[in-house]
């Protein structure tokens, strides 16, 4: 293992690090301890005021907490529950379909391209990912593996999506936004829940869930999960070998083991198998191979959380986990430890400021072993040294300041953060919200985000290219060149300074919009830079032609997104949405392509409640072309008929891609760990039963 | 330079505790939620409830929450209390599907817009239907809040009451305005 610092050192700094984390911990406690006894008193009174005292209290307004997200000043969508039932999605990122302002492009049948505005790429490096506060972002290649992350969809509460940087409350990697996905309490999910279907494209899948409640106060629920998916299709209508499959379980426990006080424990394992097409290239005509293979995915992970509470004024939070990935293929076998803590302490200082602060530290362990070049082939991206080690160190500070109560809030607030490879780094933020009345909030920000380095841009050698060598001088004895793209250890972050601005209003009872606008200045992105060719004599002669990442480029970005929720009767919702995305390159080519996004995106959904205990749920979505990858624009429709025949049974008969055999959203970009195939059409059935 | 890091971290973390006792004193007028509270637990005195609502003598009482919790720690005041020999308890939940058997369901205000397929749903369920929706009980819901000058009143369907066989106390009655509705 190679360390960028000493380890003594960096074990000694841990230790301190933790104890004094703990030693904060504890007297904040103490403090809030003493609290909560003295302001418990009032409340308990209040229930033993007879019903006729009761009908005589003078009271103050309702308090405002759930209004909290139509005040952001953020450009935020939240999918419920409902949302994702409705949606007839079957996995996670097919959820996110729904969110305006999102990219979502499914690469094959087992791989996703997610991010959020621009950037979009099998490994979009810059959307932090987050599961009950766990980071699902990988440091081995920056990014989110989107085969690896699930859930029984009925377990989860809702997914916040915010769009822009979020990086000084959330953490690094938070430069295009966060996508931050939350799992019931456990108190919600009691009883029995049994469900299960099949269909073309699904194959199979079933899932069964129970929570009970162990005394007065605890409770949990155990849950395990399977599915098959069908095999892919390429663009030319053969058949492509993703055959998936994939069982995982779970459980979450959530405790009140005394007043104020919450415990969380949860943790999750999977292992499944899925089929890929890989490429490789050779030193020899053709040049480039293919053939197909099983990855093998397998995982789990263990999470706490203890959240202290004192009314409404102040929260303490402690969080550690540990999770644990691993992939293996013909490529290279590739496994991810991660383990977490942090701490977060949040102030209400009433009436005006509410403060929140919070350190952390998370450290990576990584290794990523190539297994094609034991068989004589060209590895595709080997990285040197095998394994490594990243420790990131967080701290952040923010005030939201009410400088008119209700009206106008101000918000400041920065991150400061230390990585291995670039040090600090420094990521604040400002907001401003105006609220003129209850239906109307105006917004502004300007922050400044990262991309911390991964183990990608510092220790890969990117095999991507082979050729006939086209000089003939050497091509009698060269008779072939290798084109390289090598890992800098002098990486830079690459870096956003944003400005949005955004408005919504619910002008109506029954409608509301949200409107946002975003213009990006990026600068530190990488590109690649040529270096001088030079011969290899292993596993034949040949030339390398290489390239050395270099964070040098500059990109503006500027976009709006539209997003509106219509229910012009109560038994009908209808909602639209509108992204508009433009990429400007400052200066020379990046790595990604200005346009693998698209410039416009469109969807409209529509949910109708029927007599009989019907539901018609329906959705079209457009994307515009990716002209840098040849990939022509699509549209694609998806409908799903839901009955409740009895109040604990949910029938569902659900057709995704209705109007299209099949088209492709991504791919032919190059450095794709495996070949890209297209979008089937699928229809299922499925069956819900709860008790 | 992770030595200095770590310094400004402590410091942080040292100066920090120390302000917070001073910076959390608390107000306390009482919220509406939280009188709203204390109507709940009070209609576990004054409702009756039908055969069948509890399996045995000392079966719990439950209170469950549909959507947003609007009490917060509110409902810790709760923890421990018993009434005719019944525990209290409070179940919050998310959505219509999650909703497990319960005495009381007091409807939030986020469900504002899922009123009528609530109330369809726990048509003859043995629950006391609650909300501060307005017209809540007019809708088909049980008990509704309204606040008139700072104070907080009942609106009571009775027709909704006696479909689900709940008996209320004509002590609360008297003090309610009793309204029809589907």
């Amino acid at each position: 293992m190679e360390k960028i610092m000493p380890e003594k050192l960096n074990k000694l700094l841990g230790v301190v690090f933790v104890l004094c984390l703990l030693l904060s911990v504890g007297s904040v406690a103490t403090v809030l301890a003493g609290e909560a006894e003295e302001s418990a008193k009032p409340k308990d009174d209040m229930l033993n005021l007879n019903v006729e005292d009761l009908f005589n209290i003078e009271v103050t307004s309702v308090s405002k907490k759930t209004q909290k997200l139509a005040n952001a000043a953020a450009a935020v969508f939240v999918i419920t529950q409902d949302d994702i039932r409705r949606s007839g999605a079957t996995s996670i990122p097919e959820v996110l379909r729904i969110v305006p302002g999102l990219e979502v492009a499914r690469i094959n049948a087992t791989r996703w391209a997610i991010s959020s505005r621009g950037f979009n790429h099998l490994y979009a490096n810059k959307l932090l990912v987050l599961m009950d506060g766990r980071v699902l972002y990988t440091p081995t290649v920056s990014g989110v593996d989107w085969d690896l992350q699930d859930t029984l969809l009925e377990d989860i509460d809702r997914i916040e999506v915010i769009r822009g940087p979020g990086a000084t409350l959330w953490g690094d990697n938070a430069v295009n936004g966060v996508i931050n996905i939350m799992t019931k309490h456990a108190q919600q999910t009691q009883g029995a829940l049994v469900t299960g279907g099949a269909g073309n494209e699904e194959r199979g899948f079933g899932g069964v869930r129970y929570g009970a409640r162990v005394g007065d106060d605890s409770y949990y629920r155990i849950y395990a999960k399977y599915f098959n998916r069908d095999k892919g299709v390429d663009s030319m209508g053969h058949e492509t070998p993703e055959q998936w499959d994939l069982a995982r379980g779970g459980f979450r426990f959530d405790s009140e083991p005394a007043r104020g006080n919450a415990l969380t424990i949860q943790g999750d394992i999977f292992a499944g198998k899925a089929g890929e097409q890989l490429q490789t290239v050779t030193l020899a005509p053709p040049f480039t191979t293919a053939f197909d293979d099983r990855r093998k995915q397998l995982g789990g992970n263990i999470l706490g959380r203890w959240q202290r509470s004192n009314s409404d004024t102040s929260k303490i939070s402690l969080q550690s986990y540990y999770d644990h990935n691993e992939l293996q293929d013909q490529y290279a076998t590739e496994r991810l430890d991660s383990f977490a803590v942090e701490f977060q302490h949040q102030l209400l200082i009433i009436p005006r400021n509410e403060l929140v602060w919070g350190v952390g530290y998370r450290s990576a362990w990584s290794t990523l072993r190539d297994e094609l070049a034991k068989s004589g082939r060209i590895p595709v991206s080997p990285m040197n040294p095998v394994s490594r080690q990243l420790d990131f160190y967080n701290a952040f500070l923010q005030d939201e300041i009410a400088l008119v109560p209700e009206q106008l809030v101000f918000t400041i607030g920065t991150k400061l953060e230390h990585n291995d490879y670039t040090g600090f780094e420094l990521q604040p933020n400002v907001r401003l919200a105006w609220m003129p009345s209850e239906k109307h909030t105006l917004w502004g920000a300007v922050s400044r985000a990262v991309r911390t380095p991964s183990r990608l841009d510092s220790d890969s050698r990117v095999n991507y290219a082979a050729g006939p060598n086209p000089d003939p001088v050497t091509n009698s004895f060269l008779p072939s060149y290798l084109a390289v793209i090598f890992g800098n250890k002098v990486v830079k972050a690459e870096n956003v300074i944003a400005y949005e601005a955004g408005y919504r209003s619910r002008p109506l009872d029954w409608l509301s919009v949200d409107i946002s606008a975003f213009y990006n200045v990026y600068k530190n992105l990488q590109t690649g830079v040529d270096e001088t060719p030079f011969v290899e004599m292993s596993p034949t002669p040949h030339i390398v032609v290489p390239m050395r990442f270099i964070n040098v480029n500059e990109e503006n970005v500027y976009g709006a997104e539209v997003a509106a929720n219509l229910k012009p009767v109560e038994s009908w919702r209808i909602i639209p949405g509108y992204t508009w995305l433009h990429m400007q390159q400052v200066n020379g080519p990046s790595m990604s392509g200005p346009h693998d996004n698209p410039q416009h995106q469109f969807s409209l959904r529509s949910e109708v409640d029927l007599p009989y205990a019907l539901e018609f749920d329906s959705a079209l979505y457009y994307v515009d072309n990716l002209s840098s990858q040849g990939m022509p624009s699509y549209v694609r429709v998806d409908a799903r008929l839901g009955w409740k025949p009895l109040k604990n049974l949910e029938l569902a008969l659900v057709g995704q891609n209705l109007f299209d055999g099949s088209h492709s959203e991504f791919g032919g970009i190059f450095v794709l760990p495996s070949l890209p195939s297209q979008v089937e059409r699928s229809i299922y059935g499925k069956v819900t039963w709860r008790y | 330079m992770k030595r200095v890091f770590l310094h400004i971290l402590l410091i942080i973390l040292m100066l920090f505790p120390g302000s917070v006792s001073n910076l959390a004193a608390a107000t306390a007028s009482p919220e509406d939620s939280q009188v709203v509270l204390a109507f709940l637990y009070n209609f576990t005195l004054f409702v009756e409830w039908p055969e069948g609502a509890f399996n045995s003598k000392d079966d719990p009482i439950i209170i469950g929450i549909i959507g947003d919790d609007p009490f917060g720690e509110g409902l810790h005041s709760l923890k421990g209390r018993t009434v005719n020999g019944r525990k209290v308890l409070v179940n919050i939940f998310k959505d219509i599907q999650d909703v497990r058997v319960c005495h009381i369901l007091f409807v939030s205000d986020s469900e504002r817009d899922r009123v009528a397929t609530i109330v369809a749903a726990f048509r003859k369920s043995k629950m006391l239907l609650v909300s501060r929706i307005p017209d809540f009980a007019r809708r088909g819901g049980t008990i509704n809040f309204i606040t008139t000058s700072n104070k907080i009143g009942l609106e009571i369907n009775l027709e909704a009451a006696k479909r689900e066989g709940l008996t209320i106390n004509s002590r609360l009655l008297n003090m309610s305005k009793i309204i029809s509705g589907s």
